[in-house]
């Protein structure tokens, strides 16, 4: 895979990774407001989970630079 | 170029302290500010390299305004933080842009900007972590601690309860109970009471010590600089009712003005940060830093204070959470708070100031210093909040600076003289200082664009730039 192939996959993921919460908060069932150990599903993910994916994606983009 | 260096221009003091006080206070946007904040520079990074932009008076005057309005979000932020430690407003932004220009017009500024980010950062993680050790239990036990809480009321220990504290901008408080409220300093307060369907307006001149009673649906105005002392046990005027509103608010959020955030914050970050190369192995580490610092920090002081929002400046919930460790390292704390804000903001004004120069070419330092000095004067005036600025600053330099220049790509092109950027940087700034503009008379179907008009003006600047790009 080209280098540049390789940013624009990754700029599409992060992209992705911000757009998650509002897409999550039209679907019906609230899917955001989930808790898990206690905490909501919406929390962990912009929190933790979309930051360490979008740092995974950008050490990823680079590695095949 | 290292990804400390080219980090440095993103978070500013005035984004962490949004970040912290949006996550303290519950505020529905909350979330989303954590993600694009940590995020939106990953995002920038991995834009593609790209020639710099010829000169023109048009770049140049658009990288100024957006200078000016970030670096008046920073040091309003200064200056709210200088106030609520008793300082006087002034002092802290003439401290603050003092050093800011003396760092950045020295020789090899830029290699200090790295050393400051990461002093700033690592001064504000040692402050949340000796926090977190005080509090006892880990960022996620707070969360649902907080989230547990049947109602956000002033604890005992509450600098509002035993000292009273200083209001940084004007405020009207609404009250749901009754609530006996004693002025510290002389003051005139506005009640409005509601008497059934009447409202009755009164003017109280308190001398200090006075004290004004209020009934539930009353609302209390106070001017900036006043001191008010309230009741322990009451609920904190303002705040979510409970915990589990606090915790469901950011569930409920419109995705409108979630999506108008997410651009202003992701163009945003494309205009300051650059592309980058590949020895940027400490970009994801920080970027995780400020998501995972910045949510811990907000719920820690949520649950140490949650009146850290009255004041009306998001300095306060930053400045909040030393109160949970004891006495003698509260200081200590609060210091070292300040001073990590301040290397904050230096590393970020010389972010700035390459942003500037890359503009302004061999005339720099002139242009910098005036811009330095007019957001200094800017930052003064108590009545607008750093959010303010820092939105419109964001804002603005993804639709006159970002868009453009996404939409030119590589092309040398002029146009009537004019580079490709430079027309479709005027047109993105002209159809955001419009859209501002108008705001108020839109129509309510067209009220998003009001509040965010980079969602209209940034595809209006990369249209423009890419079909004037495209070979007819």
């Amino acid at each position: 895979m080209s280098a540049d192939r390789g940013r624009r996959i990754a700029v599409v993921v992060l992209i992705v990774v911000l757009l998650l919460p509002p897409l999550a908060s039209v679907l019906p069932g609230s899917p955001g407001a989930v808790r898990v150990a206690g905490v909501t599903l919406l929390w962990w993910y912009a929190a933790l989970i979309g930051p360490l994916a979008a740092a995974l994606t950008a050490v990823l983009s680079r590695a095949l630079r | 170029m290292i990804a400390v260096r080219a980090l440095a221009a993103w978070p500013g003091p005035a984004l962490v302290a949004a970040v912290v006080a949006a996550v303290a206070a519950g505020a529905a946007a909350a979330p989303l500010l954590v993600l694009a904040a940590a995020v939106a520079p990953l995002l920038a990074l991995l834009q593609p390299r790209r020639a710099a932009a010829p000169s023109h008076p048009v770049t140049l005057l658009i990288a100024a305004a957006v200078a000016t309005l970030l670096l008046w979000a920073h040091l309003a932020l200064l200056a709210d933080a200088a106030t609520l430690l008793g300082m006087r407003r002034w002092q802290g932004t003439v401290l603050a842009a003092a050093l800011a220009l003396l760092v950045t017009l020295m020789p090899g500024a830029a290699r200090r900007r790295g050393l400051l980010l990461a002093a700033g950062g690592a001064a504000l993680l040692l402050v949340l972590v000796a926090a977190g050790a005080a509090v006892g239990i880990t960022p996620w036990a707070a969360w649902r601690e907080a989230a547990g809480r049947p109602a956000l009321v002033f604890s005992g220990r509450s600098a509002w309860v035993t000292d009273g504290e200083r209001f940084v901008r004007r405020a009207t408080l609404a009250f749901d109970e009754a609530h006996r409220v004693v002025a510290v300093t002389p003051g005139t307060f506005r009640v409005i009471e509601a008497d059934g369907t009447r409202r009755v307006v009164r003017d109280w001149r308190l001398a200090a010590g006075d004290a004004v009673s209020l009934r539930p649906g009353d609302t209390l105005t106070a001017e900036a600089g006043s001191r008010l002392r309230f009741e322990p046990g009451k609920h904190v005027p303002g705040a979510a009712a409970s915990g589990s509103v606090w915790a469901d608010a950011a569930t409920r959020a419109s995705p409108t003005p979630a999506l108008g955030m997410l651009a202003t914050l992701a163009l945003g970050a494309c205009a300051l940060v650059p592309a980058g190369d590949r020895r940027m192995a400490a970009a994801p580490a920080l970027s995780l830093a400020l998501s995972i610092g910045a949510a811990s920090w907000g719920v820690y002081a949520t649950l140490a204070a949650p009146e850290a929002g009255l004041a009306g400046s998001p300095a306060e919930a930053l400045l909040s959470l030393p109160r949970a460790a004891s006495r003698p390292a509260h200081g200590v704390l609060v210091a070292l708070v300040a001073l990590g804000l301040l290397a904050l903001f230096v590393a970020a004004a010389d972010g700035l100031r390459e942003r500037v120069g890359e503009a302004a070419g061999a005339g720099w330092p002139t242009v910098w210093t005036v811009t330095m000095m007019t957001a200094a004067v800017a930052a003064t005036v108590p009545v607008v909040d750093p959010w303010t600025p820092l939105a419109a600053g964001l804002g603005l330099a993804g639709a006159a600076v970002a868009a453009p220049r996404l939409g030119a790509g590589n092309d040398a092109r002029r146009v009537l003289g004019w580079p490709l950027e430079a027309i479709g940087a005027l047109l993105g700034a002209a159809a955001y200082a419009g859209l501002t503009v108008l705001s108020a008379r839109m129509p309510a179907a067209l009220a998003p664009l009001g509040a965010t008009p980079v969602l209209a003006a940034a595809p209006a600047a990369w249209a423009v730039a890419r079909l004037l790009r495209t070979p007819r």
